[in-house]
């Protein structure tokens, strides 16, 4: 006789959630360590949100003059952490950890009716297995967090057909805002959510559904942006739409999918295929809708916007990872089906091809598609995250950097430093100027700056520490000629240089040169 | 056993390309027509020689599954 808790755990949604859980504590387990604190950057935009955050919570009131294209939730959370517990890296790392999390609970529960422990554990192997999904898992970006509590708020508004649950509709408004101000591409989600509200609700508690969830949203919005330390439209939408000049359309042409990143995580893809011939999805309409809504969304922006930015792909990655947890549920069923009843290999039909008692589909059909996802999965997405977690390994810190380790020799003398480099200045322990903390191409593109007004900026501040390449030395006068007046070279590593003002009187860099010449070399 | 023998000759044979030239020119002419191949050559191929030995696998697990079953009937 079973338990009532024995039912509880072999239930389809429970079992789901163990499965999930397995390749997602064994991804927390193996980042957490010292390595979350110590690597200097895990992405490309790690260290843009770690200085706007040290900035704002060592000097507050410099937020409003700095340049920031994103939305401020992120920041101000981080900024709060670092003045509790002090400026670490791994507390925004530990919070996108922490996202990833949600996001597989949130796609667990939309796709309940349709996954079973199979389907949970493939679930999570497909997400965290994808292209750059193990980097953007624990850096200290905004695409992850945006993405993935907007898919909590989706989770709270699922319910079943015919039922309108008014405080899911107030979570739901109140959370996509909050997602939103982390990150506006949180709304890539909304077309899916209105979808599903409308397969749910019927036409007659639509837009009573629909006023519930739009009040929170724009209440909660509206704090937020009083929250804010600026809220400037323009700066936080322009610098994300083509612009307008041919020339920098071009370039930003070049940031585009490529469709190799997609179909070379072919496993989900091919299960997604079989997701059809499950009864479950087919029952399931909000689900189906909200799934393929979400998808189309994504197609749709990957294939018009432009420029199209490599994490964008997290919005491919979560439908399909969804979609093709379904299609592993079927296939598992399937094979239990053949192991229990050991047919049709010993009692095949009299006609044609044998099948399973409750399904149409024949039963080689399901060994061969278990074996293909299975075998695709290994072949493709296995390799590709073993090697990204063993690059992950190898990725300098702070502890290996000279440049890290001379500003931290002088940051208690350092008022301002100027670098491109932003996770150096970080864990070096060093500001840079409010206006100079996200300085990207897209700053460029719609000419808010140019190398002139740069250095304009910089001369200034008259930063005490600038780290700079060489090549960009070279080829920048504006650079050589201010460090011409009165810099002092004192750390060289894979071509960056460190810089410290003559004020400091730092130890300059050996001259190797010199020494060679005096051993007669 | 045609298909774990035709696994195993896969395997073989991309371990062979690797060895020797590091990359595997394996899918000939295929890999102009589709450069994505070129690409994932080495992932395809890994990806065929398993789903080879999966299906074979779980062919000769079906088939001893029905021993007992024939015996009872």
């Amino acid at each position: 006789m079973q338990t009532g808790a024995g039912n509880f755990l072999r239930s389809p949604p429970v079992a789901a959630g163990w499965g999930v859980l397995i390749p997602y504590v064994l991804f927390v387990l193996w980042a957490l360590g010292p390595r979350l604190d110590n690597v200097l950057s895990f992405g490309g935009d790690d260290g843009f949100e770690l200085c706007k955050a040290a900035l704002l919570a060592r000097l507050p009131d410099l937020g409003p003059r700095m340049w920031n294209d994103q939305p401020w939730l992120h920041t101000l959370l981080n900024a709060m952490l670092f003045r509790l517990v002090g400026e670490h890296a791994a507390l925004p790392r530990m919070f996108s950890l922490i996202s990833l999390g949600a996001l597989l609970g949130a796609m667990i529960y939309l796709s309940r009716r349709s996954l079973n422990f199979a389907g949970g554990l493939a679930l999570g192997c497909f997400l965290l297995a994808g292209e750059g999904m193990p980097n953007w898992s624990v850096a200290a970006m905004l695409e992850l967090p945006a993405i993935s509590w907007a898919m909590v708020a989706d989770a709270l508004a699922a319910t079943p057909p015919g039922v309108v649950v008014r405080w899911r509709l107030v979570s739901t408004g109140t959370l996509l805002a909050l997602a939103c101000h982390v990150k506006f591409t949180a709304l890539l989600v909304l077309p899916a959510l209105l979808v599903m509200v409308w397969a749910q609700t019927g036409r007659r508690h639509f837009a009573s559904a629909l006023v519930w969830a739009a009040l929170a949203f724009v209440t909660t919005f509206s704090v937020l942006v009083k929250l804010s330390p600026s809220f400037d439209l323009e700066q936080l939408l322009t610098p994300h739409l083509p612009a307008s000049s041919a020339l920098v359309a071009a370039e930003q042409a070049q940031f585009r999918p490529q469709w190799g990143w997609v179909l070379g995580d072919p496993a989900p893809l091919m299960a997604a295929l079989f997701a059809w011939a499950q009864p479950a999805i087919k029952r399931c309409k909000a689900t189906r809708t909200f799934t393929l809504v979400l998808l189309g969304t994504a197609v749709g922006i990957a294939l018009c916007h432009r420029p199209w930015w490599r994490y964008y792909l997290i919005h491919l990655q979560v439908p399909l990872a969804m979609l093709g947890a379904v299609g592993v549920t079927w296939l598992s069923r399937q094979l239990g089906e053949i192991w229990r009843t050991r047919s049709p290999a010993c009692h095949p039909p009299a006609s044609g091809l044998p099948t399973t008692s409750s399904s149409r589909y024949p039963v080689p059909a399901a060994i061969m598609g278990a074996a293909a996802v299975l075998a695709l999965w290994c072949g493709f997405a296995l390799p590709r995250l073993m090697s990204a977690l063993e690059e992950m390994s190898s990725y300098p810190t702070g502890q290996s950097s000279q440049l890290v380790s001379v500003l931290r020799r002088y940051q208690d003398r350092i008022q301002w430093c100027y670098t491109d480099l932003r996770d150096v200045a970080f864990h070096g322990r060093v500001l840079i100027p409010p206006e100079l903390i996200v300085v990207s191409r897209k700053r460029f593109w719609h000419g808010d700056l140019d190398e002139r007004r740069l250095w304009n900026w910089v001369r200034l501040y008259a930063p005490e520490a600038i780290v700079v390449s060489e090549t960009y030395r070279e080829r920048q006068p504006a650079c050589a000629s201010w460090l011409k007046q009165g810099y002092v070279l004192c750390a060289k590593e894979h071509g960056q240089e460190c810089w410290l003002a003559s004020s400091l009187t730092p130890d300059p860099l050996p001259q190797t040169e010199g020494r060679l010449e005096r051993f007669g070399l | 056993m045609v298909l774990l023998g035709l696994s195993w000759l896969v395997y073989q044979w991309l371990h062979a390309a690797r060895t020797i030239g590091g990359t595997c020119p394996c899918l000939g002419q295929a890999t102009l027509w589709f450069p994505w191949l070129a690409r994932f050559e080495r992932e395809v191929l890994a990806s065929l020689a398993l789903w080879f030995y999966l299906v074979g696998l779980a062919l000769i697990v079906v088939h001893s599954l029905c021993k007992p079953a024939r015996e009872t009937s």
